[in-house]
Order: C-alpha cells, then structure tokens, then sequence
C-alpha cells in the first residue's frame, strides 16, 4: 500500500463493539464505548489535514468541503462496527469521503462515470514536459525544473479543480493522497483499469491546463521563433 | 527497452506500481537515456508537488466542529450502541 499512514498504533479492541467483548458488565461496556470514541475521536482529528485537503479540490470552496468532511466524520462514526481493521482506518475514511461526494454530484445531475468510449474522447495524451523539453538546453540548463520550481500552490489547485468530476476524483486519491491503484479502485469501487485510464486522462487534462496557464502569463513554447523555453513566470502578476 | 516502451512505464513507475521486472527494465533504460530519465524525474516532482497541496492546515473553529459532533454521538450515542 502506498497512501499516506499516520503511523499509529492500531487500538483494535478499543474500536470493536463492545458485544465482542462479552462478558461485559455495564460499566465496562461503557468504559469500552468512552475508549472507543476517543479512539475515534483522535484518529479522525489526525487525518483532518487529509480529509480537508482532499475535501476542498472535490467541492472547489471550503464550506462545501467542511460540510463534506463532517458528513463523512459522522457517517463513519455510524458504520464503525463494520471496520476490523484499525490499520485501514484512513483509506476507509476516503472511501466514505468519495462515495459521499459521488452521491453528491448525482443528486446535482452532475455526471461522474463517463462511457469508455467517451472518456477516451476526452483530452489527447497531452505532454507537459514534452512542451518544455528543448534538447538544446539541458547542456546547461533545466527548463522542466525551473517551471516546477515557478509553479505555486494556486496553479496546482486550479488546475485540479478544472478537472472534470471523473477524472478529479482519481486525481486526488493517487496523486495528492498517495492511493495505490488498486486502493483507489476499491474506494471508488471501480475496476483498478478504470483507475488507471481516468488517471492517465485526469493527468493530461491537468498539464494542458497548467501549460495553457503557463502560457496566458507570458511562458512562451519550446517551439517558438528561438526555440527557447524561457519560464520567467507561471503564475500572473 | 525502447524509448517509447519506457515511457509507456514511466507513470506506473513514478506511482510505485510496476512489478520488479518492468521495473528494472525501466530503471536500466533511464540509467542510459538523460531524456528519459528527466521525463521520469519532471513526473516524479510533479507529482510531489500535488501531494502538498493534498493537505490542508485545519483552523481551532473547524476542529472543534468535528470534536463537538464526535462529541454528540458518543459515548452515550452512536451505532457501536446498537450492536451492545
């Protein structure tokens, strides 16, 4: 598994239901229900950071991803009985945070599955550093990094969330969650191929969109009148 | 291995998704190809730099929301009840 752990200890006892347990007197089936909430309790503010991150490219506003993560704090505060497994806390929470924000986009008419043969319509193979690779410069030069170095947070995240639902969602769980293929597939419970396609379209779209920014603020292509790729600037003034 | 067949890998590569035989198929292509292995690279720190934006400093007003709803189901509420 490749996603992001927290590195804490599992505290499966403390997570399973109190009927497991057995036999229980009352005050020990309460004091396993208080251990288990606080457990709960510290993994869920753990991964905040996570879940607000992820949250925010999937609504584009933060009182939308708020709302999103608390629906889903309490949703898996609800289902908590069904996770036996203390260690796969994080990437059930995802689970939950994309299942709810699918319904979402349902319930908005929004489209978030596309037919095969049009999600292959949609964007070429498009090639960022193919854009800024000039032969000519890497003797002395490294145009690809310095257009990395230039890029900020706001051309990143606007480029993630130009992405169409279908794409974004994979987008987030690979690429800024750390999913693995077949994590992410089992969290948006899709064919680990379907992953990999939506990615790799997911990924065009975004470096076209970064390359087109790159290029609205001045950033001229590596097959221009000199054939040199000069990023002075991505991000507008 | 070609160019073309190496960059065909190089996303599955930089995502830690090839199997050790491709794998090192890959990386021995990138050992001799600087194109290559700069695509490689550019992918590699591209995608470190989304994996910063993947999180989110969470401000004391919205994590006490989350502490105070935790707050309301448990102990005394919540499903983990209903299974006692």
């Amino acid at each position: 598994m490749t996603q992001r752990s927290g590195g804490r200890p599992p505290l499966a006892a403390a997570m399973q239901p109190a009927a497991e347990n057995a036999p229980a007197s009352a005050s020990q089936s309460d004091a396993a229900a208080i251990e288990r909430a606080g457990w709960f309790e510290r993994e869920v503010v753990a991964l905040l950071p996570d879940l607000l991150g992820a949250a925010l490219r999937l609504e584009k506003n933060r009182a939308d991803a708020e709302d999103l993560v608390a629906e889903c704090v309490a949703r898996a505060w609800s289902r908590l009985p069904t996770l036996r497994d203390a260690s796969a806390f994080r990437g059930w929470m995802f689970r939950i945070l994309s299942n709810r924000f699918i319904s979402e986009c349902r319930a908005r008419g929004t489209r978030v599955e596309l037919p095969l043969e049009e999600s292959d319509a949609v964007g070429e193979d498009f090639s960022l550093f193919a854009r800024l690779h000039a032969p000519i410069l890497l003797w002395w030069n490294n145009p690809e990094q310095e257009f990395l170095d230039r890029l900020l947070r706001e051309d990143l995240e606007r480029a993630v969330d130009a992405l169409p639902e279908c794409f974004r969602v994979v987008v987030v769980l690979v690429d800024l969650e750390g999913f693995s293929y077949q994590d992410a597939a089992a969290a948006l419970d899709v064919p680990i191929g379907t992953v990999r396609s939506r990615l790799a379209r997911g990924r065009s779209l975004l470096q076209k969109s970064l390359w087109l920014h790159a290029q609205d603020a001045g950033m001229r292509p590596a097959d221009d009148a000199t054939g040199h790729t000069s990023p002075q600037s991505v991000t507008k003034p | 291995m070609t160019c073309e067949e190496a960059l065909a890998l190089v996303a599955a590569l930089v995502d830690v998704e090839l199997g050790p035989v491709d794998r090192q198929a890959v990386e021995r292509h990138l050992d001799t190809c600087r194109s290559c292995y700069s695509r490689a690279e550019f992918e590699r720190h591209l995608k470190q730099q989304l994996a910063a934006i993947g999180r989110r400093d969470v401000d004391g007003t919205f994590e006490e929301r989350i502490r105070a709803l935790i707050g309301r189901f448990a102990p005394g509420d919540g499903a983990p009840h209903a299974h006692d």
